[in-house]
């Protein structure tokens, strides 16, 4: 896509999204929050399996230093699909959280809304269950 | 103890005209504001085939528990309406329109017969716009907190459903004794999973083959095992088995691995109120460090 107005061309965003989630794994292993918080949207909400919704960048900042400070370096992503929601996409997939000695932490089946903000797919809704 | 949460899918019980109803497609607010007083309305009247027409027909669910296409819809909601749940408040949060697609997010509380909540989840939701309505295609709820009189409820037979479990192959370890021995049996098993270089498939669990009401501690036979690919091999003390498929009555709770406050009574009275005979050990899967999947085998 394709930022603008009109509806997202999804066989093109799947790439985009995919080199987006290589950055999250990249930040992940680097414990960059930082990175990691930059690749979400300004007024992002994130519902996961454990703690209150985080929402904004620091609230997903804060949410994201938990996860390294947990001991997560990497993560699996796995999409099972996407769908054009207006000038969004929604994704629904599985992210594998392992420990850098492989072990697993745990597996969630997410739902993404992406946004295309700032020339950039970043992450404006994620929720995530167990 | 965190949760038990009978719900699938959150805008599960939202709404009231059915879809089959139909009325000219509208804007997805409109489509959804309808939708939703309609699976209200129906969860009210405990019209479980009302409230699965609300779902296309490969609908899927995610959330402590997972279902697809509207069949399993329906008969979850028929668990769910026979567990007495009778109504639900919705806080929509977010709607983001499209024009064949809308996602919504927001908090759903349900309540029992009494009104009293027994619930509540976060949820997002993807509805489809499907010939002249909106139906939900895709759900994913997250458990928000639950209040210690409702996990009394739930822990009283709330939370309890049944379905096809797969078949899989795990290593085991089998154990004798006191149950403060999860913690040394699962290193053990972790430890040679790491020296034989085999990555295990999900998380650990254990199976009972008696309990503590049966035979003095000394007499427990336990076992605790990892889901391990085919073909794996083991020595004694460890063993690799096939764990096999079929029905079982389950529940997806919180607390930690060495809890002892399990509603496995209820569990099983739960089975053979619905007509299921129990057929297999009772089963815990420890998702993570703060969810347990309780499971047993039951037949019909």
């Amino acid at each position: 896509m394709a930022s603008g107005s009109s509806t997202p061309d999804l066989e093109s965003a799947r790439g985009l999204l995919r080199a987006r989630e290589r950055e999250f794994a990249g930040a992940l292993a680097r414990a960059d929050v930082d990175a990691l918080a930059g690749l979400y949207t300004a007024d992002a909400r994130v519902s996961g399996p454990v703690g209150p919704m985080a929402v904004g960048r620091d609230g997903v900042r804060s949410l994201l230093q938990h996860l390294v400070d947990s001991g997560v370096e990497r993560v699996e992503f796995q999409e099972e699909e996407l769908f054009a929601v207006g000038e969004l996409v929604c994704e629904r997939g599985t992210a594998r959280l392992l420990r850098a000695s492989g072990t697993t932490v745990v597996v969630t089946r997410h739902m993404t809304l992406w946004k295309h903000e700032d020339g950039t797919w970043r992450i404006h809704r994620d929720w995530a269950a167990q | 103890m965190r949760r038990i949460v009978p719900f699938a899918g959150t805008a599960l019980l939202a709404a009231t005209l059915a879809p089959g109803n139909a009325r000219a497609v509208s804007s997805p607010h409109e489509g959804i504001a309808f939708a939703v007083s309609g699976m209200r309305a129906a969860l009210q009247r405990g019209d479980s085939q009302k409230l699965a027409a609300f779902y296309t027909d490969d609908a899927e669910l995610v959330g402590p528990v997972s279902l697809k296409g509207r069949r399993a819809i329906e008969r979850h909601m028929a668990d769910v309406i026979a567990m007495g749940i009778q109504d639900v408040t919705l806080e929509q949060q977010e709607v983001f329109p499209g024009a064949d697609y809308a996602a919504e997010t927001g908090r759903a509380a349900f309540l029992d017969r009494a009104g009293a909540r027994v619930t509540v989840l976060s949820y997002m939701t993807l509805w489809k716009k499907d010939g002249t309505a909106w139906r939900i295609h895709r759900d994913v709820s997250v458990p928000v907190a639950v209040d210690s009189a409702a996990l009394a409820r739930l822990a009283a037979g709330g939370a309890f459903s049944v379905r096809e479990s797969d078949a899989f192959h795990a290593v085991m370890l089998p154990m004798t004794g006191s149950f403060g021995q999860h913690g040394d049996a699962i290193a053990k098993l972790a430890l040679w999973l790491g020296q034989a270089g085999v990555k295990p498939l999900g998380p650990p669990f254990g199976r009972y083959l008696n309990s503590p009401e049966q035979v003095p501690e000394a007499a427990l036979a336990w076992e605790v095992g990892f889901p391990v690919p085919a073909g794996t091999t083991a020595e004694a003390p460890f063993e690799v088995r096939q764990i096999d498929d079929g029905l079982v009555a389950y529940a997806v709770i919180g607390g930690p691995r060495d809890g002892q406050d399990r509603p496995w009574p209820q569990l099983a009275q739960w089975a053979e109120k619905r007509n299921y005979t129990l057929s297999g050990p009772a089963m815990e899967i420890w998702s993570s460090e703060t969810t347990t999947e309780m499971r047993i085998a039951v037949r019909r």
